[in-house]
């Protein structure tokens, strides 16, 4: 395209002319404020480096115990997906849905669509359906609530630290890395950066 | 490109929401579906049917609200007996026990974020409604901040979920959910979705000239 790239605010559709930024700089819209883009400094390789990491810490914790009780010598331990399962089995199936989409499944779809893009992208090429996937990505994204979990963790931790013996779980920690790593990935991932790299493929 | 301020949509312009590109609407019938010519999404030069979506869902949270609050979210046998806690009793147990910090944490959650984005919501719905002039950068703003805390207002069914899963030692102490807790979930979700149908654009409509404004009736 040989017009100056335009971009229009998405909170008030002001339109600005695209100027090139120093890295790490911000532009917001001249009317209303709003972020307009940033100018990242590896807008490939640094998300996609997060997202990888992000994928081990996931594994970890959603395999390992977040939390374990011991109450007179009987003891009790929750996962993620067990949390899930529990609410599935006393009958309250769409918070059973809402939980697993929340917690479980829309970070696992963001790490999946950042590695599905980025990936070939940094050898070179591009991803076959790649539009589609970034689709995904944008509507799940404000649906992902891992930290709100990570929360929902410490206030049960401390509700029952009262009433019972309670350990902090591997799962829990890498968690709290997972929450870190997703974050990492998102902040340095550049919607804009990448589909100029994608139109730049063969 | 001319130095007064312009829209994409005065200028017969849409930016696509997922990659940004601003293209040209062209002369496409009213209604026909929009598409990003580069990443394909539907594009809409503002919301369909914004206000009203949005009121709808508004509506269907407050009903909600009710039974959320009235219901118990939690049972909890402890040695044969049982208690049934709703949102607000949870709150002042905190409260009883001197867990300052959690009773304020859970009741800024459950109580202040969702109650404070309905009614911000329902503000910026009349003010929009009315095409009033007032302050559009600051109702912009305060449109971003209830778009921000609105999810942590799931602190609670997260809550809800560990502590059903972890407290299940047969006899000696167990926790099941109560049905507060599907009602609580879906005040969350539904004002997480009427926030999405928000078209925060039209709180700047309103602020442009008349000749500007007819021309993005559609």
């Amino acid at each position: 395209m040989s017009k100056p790239a335009l971009v229009a605010c998405h909170a008030c559709d002001l339109l600005h002319v695209r100027r090139a930024l120093p890295v790490g700089a911000v532009a917001r819209c001249r009317r209303c404020d709003t972020v307009l883009y940033r100018q990242r400094r590896e807008p490939v390789t640094l998300p996609l480096a997060f997202a990888l990491a992000a994928l081990f810490a996931y594994l970890i914790a959603n395999s390992y115990p977040l939390l374990a009780i011991t109450l007179q010598g009987q003891s009790s331990q929750a996962t993620l997906i067990g949390g899930v399962h529990q609410l599935l089995d006393e009958g309250l199936h769409p918070v059973a849905a809402t939980v697993f989409f929340t917690a479980i499944a829309a970070p696992l779809i963001q790490i999946g669509a950042l590695l599905y893009v980025l990936l070939p992208l940094w050898l070179g090429r591009s991803a076959r359906h790649a539009a589609a996937v970034l689709r995904v990505f944008s509507i799940v994204r404000p649906w992902a609530m891992a930290e709100i979990f990570m929360l929902g963790l410490l206030v049960s931790f401390v509700k029952l630290s009262a009433l019972a013996d309670i350990a902090l779980g591997i799962g829990l920690w890498a968690f709290a890395a997972l929450i870190g790593l997703l974050v990492a990935a998102e902040s340095n991932f550049d919607h804009e950066a990448v589909w100029e790299q994608l139109e730049a493929q063969p | 490109m001319n130095s007064a301020p312009t829209t994409a949509a005065a200028a017969g312009l849409i930016g696509c929401p997922v990659c940004g590109l601003v293209s040209r609407l062209g002369n496409a019938p009213r209604g026909a579906v929009l598409r990003c010519p580069r990443c394909n999404t539907h594009v809409h030069s503002r919301k369909p049917n914004s206000l009203g979506r949005t009121w709808a869902l508004i509506v269907a949270a407050v009903l909600c609200y009710f039974p959320a609050n009235m219901l118990p979210i939690l049972h909890s046998t402890t040695l044969g007996r049982t208690d049934a806690d709703t949102i607000l009793s949870g709150i002042a147990h905190f409260i009883e026990a001197g867990d300052w910090l959690l009773a304020v944490l859970i009741f800024t959650a459950s109580v202040v974020v969702p109650l404070s984005k309905l009614f911000v919501l329902a503000y910026l719905l009349v003010s929009v409604q009315r095409g009033t002039r007032w302050r559009p950068r600051d109702r912009t703003r305060l449109f971003r901040f209830v778009e921000i805390i609105g999810p942590w207002s799931m602190l609670d069914v997260f809550v809800v979920t560990v502590l059903v899963a972890l407290v299940k030692i047969e006899s000696l102490a167990n926790i099941e959910p109560g049905a507060g807790a599907v009602f609580f979930c879906a005040v969350v979700v539904l004002t997480m979705f009427a926030a999405l149908t928000f078209d925060s654009r039209l709180i700047w409509d309103a602020t442009e000239s008349n000749h500007v404004r007819r021309t993005h009736a559609h």
